[in-house]
């Protein structure tokens, strides 16, 4: 099983600061372990994925040890799939100031999670939105139909680093982990089987590709598997550009002629 | 070559400390710097070690020795060579971990405060991976209406038990007046029927704020963090009985108040 309690920081100016929070493995995940991240600047902290139940201790204690919880101002949740939104009701405690932030789809499912979430909730519209955080803005970019119909990346214009939901999720093997992607070829073969049939359409693929490409990020972490910087990031823009997915390539096999 | 050195007091069995160390692969992939393991042709491990603007980066193959009481990780890199022993001492409630780590090659006489920094990381994790396997060994699971009585609040995990069974039936503004949290909770209990009732509030800069757990009248756990630091008691007695009533009584001001209760469940 795939454990690492420890944070990694990705990038830190002194007042701007982005840290992955770790990972594990539940028995039934498979080798798709979820990633969580933090982005803090000032006083200021958005926590980015917060993940389900079982990851909440190794979060909160990683979070801790980098900003008090009650200094967390947005939870910022990609898409409604439970290993990101799970854990909520936790977070709704341990971060008691923070506004969860989600596609305006979603909205009105979050009550189903026990919580009493109205006025601390802010429904991203389908176009997306600009998040203040101290003196950075974060931008939830609209990623819609990747996997989800409402779905967001989110992309921390300071660091240059692009959180992006499902996008370059990768299914490790049981004898290997990496948080860095350095051999892209390699890495295809844990991304495509994941990245063929969840995502839904390859014509909603393309467009995020065109759209990312303008904001030209530094750094592309997705919620699963390694993340992708330097000469990868543009591989990973290339590969997915290629890719053919979803209900574009499985209707014959779904429906038949 | 440069030697690092620390130690690490754990609350946990030395079978739950020596399961982490026995397995090889999970115990380095929890050192701190360390972004890639392979166990395909033995184990081998990246680590970029920080300092300052540069990372230090190599790959090592490990390998591992143990007798008695010694664990140790060798590690042979492009650039470095790195080796970790671990000692153990047995005591009473826990055992005692002696970390010393060695390292020769690339970068140094630069990496002093780094190679302290992963020292003191490993012997971190090694803490908590220890703790955590007692504390998987100690799981049973239980009933909402039990969690509720094993409620602590300086064990978050305790409390994400409790919540993960409860619904939130109430968020609002609330003044609570001086020695007035108890005037809260009749106002509450009008409207609730349930007998446990955990209650939390923030002030709205974040700089105060309280949780607490009821059974009826009976506080269970209260946990208070003000500007003068964070009170946390599970009542177990009388006489954490009066400090909780102290505690309760400190808190006053407009805070945004949110109430759980159990709904029930393993």
């Amino acid at each position: 099983m795939i454990r690492n309690m420890n944070s990694y920081p990705l990038y830190d100016d002194g007042e701007h600061k982005v840290y992955w929070l770790g990972i594990e493995e539940s028995e039934e995940e498979r080798g798709i372990l979820t990633n969580q991240y933090l982005v803090v600047d000032g006083n200021e902290a958005a926590l980015v994925e917060p993940g389900g139940f079982f990851v909440f201790s190794r979060v909160l204690r990683n979070v801790s040890s980098i900003v008090p919880p009650t200094q967390i101002k947005y939870l910022l949740y990609s898409h409604q799939d439970p290993d990101v939104v799970a854990g909520l009701n936790l977070w709704f405690e341990y971060a008691p100031l923070a506004k969860l932030v989600i596609s305006d789809l979603w909205v009105r499912f979050i009550p189903h999670l026990a919580v009493l979430s109205a006025g601390r909730t802010i429904g991203i519209p389908d176009k997306g939105a600009d998040f203040k955080l101290g003196k950075s803005i974060i931008k939830a970019v609209p990623s819609h139909y990747l996997h989800s119909p409402g779905n967001f990346s989110f992309y921390d214009e300071k660091s240059g680093i692009l959180f992006s939901s499902d996008i370059g999720a990768a299914a490790f093997s049981k004898d290997e982990w990496y948080l860095f992607v350095e051999d892209f070829e390699d890495h295809i073969k844990h991304m495509e089987g994941f990245h063929r049939r969840y995502m839904s359409s390859t014509k909603a693929l393309r467009a995020w590709v065109r759209h990312v490409r303008k904001l030209k990020p530094k750094v592309i972490a997705p919620q699963h598997g390694a993340i992708f910087r330097d000469e990868h990031v543009g591989k990973f823009l290339d590969w997915l550009e290629s890719l053919e997915v979803g209900i574009d390539v499985f209707e014959k096999e779904f429906y038949g002629e | 070559m440069k030697r690092k050195s620390t130690s690490v007091r754990i609350e946990a069995s030395r079978e739950a400390v020596e399961k982490v160390l026995k397995d090889v692969p999970s115990f380095v992939t929890n050192w701190p710097y360390v972004v890639r393991v392979s166990t395909r042709n033995g184990l081998t491990a990246e680590i970029m070690l920080p300092r300052f603007l540069f990372k230090f980066r190599d790959v090592y193959r490990f390998e591992h020795h143990s007798d008695y009481s010694s664990y140790i990780y060798d590690g042979r890199g492009e650039k470095s060579h790195l080796t970790l022993v671990v000692t153990l001492k047995q005591w009473q409630k826990g055992v005692e971990a002696a970390l010393e780590l060695s390292y020769s090659g690339r970068g140094e006489f630069w990496l002093g405060k780094t190679l302290q920094d992963l020292v003191e990381g490993i012997g971190k994790s090694l803490r908590e991976l220890a703790e955590s396997e007692q504390g998987a060994t100690n799981d049973i699971p239980q009933s909402s209406g039990d969690v509720a009585i094993h409620v602590d609040f300086s064990d978050p995990m305790s409390v994400a038990n409790f919540l993960a069974k409860s619904r939130m039936v109430h968020g609002g503004l609330h003044v609570i007046g001086n020695g007035g949290l108890f005037d809260l909770v009749g106002e509450l209990r009008g409207t609730m029927r349930d007998r446990i009732l955990y209650i939390s509030g923030v002030t709205s800069d974040g700089t105060s704020s309280f949780k607490v757990l009821l059974d009826g009248s009976r506080i269970l756990a209260i946990e208070y963090r003000g500007p003068e630091g964070v009170e946390v008691i599970k009542v177990e007695g009388d006489e954490d009985a009066r400090k909780a009533a102290e505690i309760a009584a400190k808190i006053s001001g407009p805070y945004m108040v949110n109430v759980w209760v159990p709904i029930g469940g393993v």
